[in-house]
């Protein structure tokens, strides 16, 4: 799987509008940045965006196999928590209040986007953990973390029927999701939250597997279920408002993969799950973007409906395989 | 006396909630033994579960403290508390997949390191706590496939993976068949007593109980527990005063509870197989009518031996059954 990890990669590098051979790619990598225009799209477009695949990828990934296994509920992922959403409200507000003066950073400046997207799931992070404090049982927590998303989903709805036509429809690409726009140091940003997040993860692998079973359960083997149920939230949500900022919102992959993983692994275990995912993680978004470009053609596609159109599937597909196995 | 591993000092246990403390019980002194089976016994909502969780350092309690092994509970880090209390309780296990070896690995949790790896001996601890709840052989078998026996089995063998010397069970025989209730309850009666263990269960099956524990716990209405074996609670009648209810009996020889049934009439019965005019009077009892033993020849109701057939006299007729549906349900239309 680490195989066709790195030759999804150098696919990703070597194809989209203009084709790039293998041994040409070797050449570019030996000499550098040279100034040619090849050079100029292997360094600063095909790498950081395969790059970004892979942490927008891995990250969402693990961000939805940390809420799953805290909600022990297979639908839970970024999204659930209204985290996405509270990302999603952030950009609009930053859209389309900045096209109507009120603040004056320049009209979609990517630090600005980052930064109200992770206000924004912030915002709604910090709303529903003062929730949590109060109800005990995750399944409250998960409804809480529903009607924070439901809310936030209307603000944006507000804020875009009062917007001109113009800024709508730059919120709505926006929505679209996008890897390409990815510059290198977003990508540094997003890189240090990505394996940041993944190595605390493999921290939390015990009461992960704890948790399994029920939260008294996990209490009486000793795990501190609020702590870890805290950490949880905080991982999952950084990475979400980071990725969404910058990739848009990818609500797929986060909910799918730990799907496949579990599938393809027969196991809940997560000392097998958190490697899978990082890796089927990659890969599918590595696939999604190869896809997305449309190799041999000048079109791109939106990466937030390749994922979906081409993943869920699949997904279904290798679910139906299992059920006819067991 | 053996030794004491669990204590309660006044202990109130219950709930907080905006409009104050729900108290579910209060000042309570309780003690636990090594090597003994105890049931707590109690009628619904009267605060076993609650009892139960606060016990394990699941909940809070109100006020007063529980000492495990004459330290206070909220002493005691988690992790040592892991390896001194195991539990079994009522959550249902959603996640798909698991096998009954994964789910019995879990008692080695408060032992293994930071992956939760297991070592050569904590396998072997797996295997043999399989072996004493008799599923060995069921290692790689899904938890999902298993019959309800099978799996609070296998829970039982998770806690004894623990290898804690208390192990407390909520409700281990609710969902189960009269056989896996018969079976669960000898089995942790014989763990508690050849493995040195403080055993202590929920329940609402009083017969079940009274049969097979060493001690009841016995949850009041004035959130009080008594405590006792179960013959002396029954000879001091707390037993009664518990659970005796209008429409409820509790029967002082069997130890069992009875339906109280309303009776409105009395009808005579000639029958000399005592068993055969035992169940005619159950069967009788059930639609009001109580039936008196009679020697007379002419009877409303008698059984016929050597026919095998219940004859019933009524309004001067005389008709033959040979079940005690057919007569309870002829003697029914002709009183109406």
């Amino acid at each position: 799987m680490s195989i066709a990890l790195i030759l999804l990669f150098i696919a990703d590098i070597t194809l989209g509008s203009v084709s790039i051979s293998l041994s040409k790619l070797m050449e570019i990598f030996k000499s550098g940045r040279d100034g040619s225009p090849l050079a100029y799209i292997i360094w600063d477009i095909r790498l950081p965006k395969a790059i970004a695949a892979i942490m927008v990828g891995s990250g969402l990934s693990i961000s939805g196999l940390l809420l799953q296994s805290l909600f022990r509920n297979p639908l839970a992922g970024p999204s659930v928590l209204g985290i996405s959403s509270g990302a999603s409200l952030g950009v609009a507000t930053y859209v389309m209040a900045g096209g109507m003066g009120v603040i004056s950073f320049g009209l979609l400046s990517s630090g600005g986007i980052a930064l109200f997207s992770i206000l924004g799931s912030l915002l709604v992070l910090l709303a529903v953990m003062s929730v949590s404090l109060r109800v005990n049982d995750t399944v409250s927590l998960l409804i809480v973390g529903i009607m924070f998303g439901s809310i936030t989903g209307a603000l944006v709805s507000v804020l875009q029927y009062f917007s001109s036509a113009d800024l709508v429809q730059h919120f709505i690409i926006w929505t679209f999701g996008s890897l390409s726009s990815i510059t290198w140091n977003e990508l540094g940003l997003i890189s240090i939250v990505v394996l940041a997040s993944s190595f605390g993860t493999l921290l939390l692998i015990k009461p992960l597997n704890a948790l399994l079973l029920s939260d008294d359960y996990a209490k009486s083997m000793g795990v501190s279920v609020k702590k870890t149920r805290n950490v949880i939230i905080i991982i999952s949500s950084l990475i979400a408002g980071v990725v969404t900022a910058f990739a848009g919102p990818i609500v797929f992959v986060g909910v799918a993969v730990p799907h496949l993983s579990r599938n393809l692994f027969s196991s809940s275990d997560h000392r097998v799950l958190v490697p899978a995912v990082l890796l089927i993680g990659s890969i599918l978004m590595l696939v999604c973007d190869i896809i997305s470009q449309l190799p041999g053609t000048t079109t791109v596609l939106p990466i937030n409906s390749v994922t979906a159109l081409f993943g869920a599937p699949v997904v279904i597909w290798i679910i139906l395989q299992n059920r006819k196995k067991i | 006396m053996g030794t004491i591993l669990l204590e309660t000092r006044d202990l109130s246990i219950g709930y907080h909630n905006d409009s104050g403390d729900k108290v579910l019980g209060a000042s309570l002194n309780l003690k636990l033994m090594k090597g003994s089976f105890v049931a707590l016994l109690g009628p619904n909502g009267s605060g076993k579960s609650t009892l139960i969780r606060s016990i394990s350092g699941l909940l809070k309690e109100l006020s007063g403290e529980v000492l495990i092994d004459g330290i206070p509970l909220n002493k005691i880090s988690k992790s040592s508390l892991a390896k001194k209390i195991s539990v079994v309780l009522t959550d249902p296990i959603l996640t798909p997949g698991l096998s009954v070896f994964d789910v019995v690995s879990y008692g080695r949790f408060p032992y293994t390191n930071w992956l939760g790896k297991l070592q050569t001996k904590d396998i072997s601890i797996i295997e043999e706590s399989l072996v004493l709840v008799d599923m060995n052989g069921f290692n790689d078998r899904k938890i999902s496939t298993l019959s309800d026996g099978e799996r609070q089995r296998v829970m039982i063998a998770k806690a004894l993976a623990q290898q804690s010397d208390i192990v407390i069970l909520d409700e281990p025989t609710a969902h189960l068949d009269l056989i896996n209730r018969v079976e669960i309850m000898k089995l942790l009666r014989q763990l508690a007593h050849e493995q040195k263990r403080a055993i202590l269960i929920s329940t609402h099956e009083l017969d079940l109980a009274m049969q097979s524990s060493d001690m009841l716990w016995l949850m009041r209405d004035d959130q009080k527990i008594s405590v006792g074996a179960p013959e002396d609670l029954v000879l001091n009648n707390a037993m009664q005063q518990v659970f005796a209810k209008s429409s409820v009996d509790f029967d002082h020889l069997s130890g069992m509870f009875r339906i109280k049934h309303d009776l409105k009439m009395q009808m005579y019965l000639r029958c000399d197989d005592a068993q055969v005019a035992l169940w005619t009077k159950k069967a009788f009892e059930k639609i009001g009518i109580s039936l008196e033993s009679s020697t007379a020849l002419l009877d409303v109701i008698s059984y016929s031996i050597e026919e095998k057939l219940w004859k019933a006299y009524i309004n001067g007729v005389e008709k033959d059954f040979d079940s005690l549906a057919d007569i309870v349900e002829h003697v029914k239309i002709q009183i109406a």
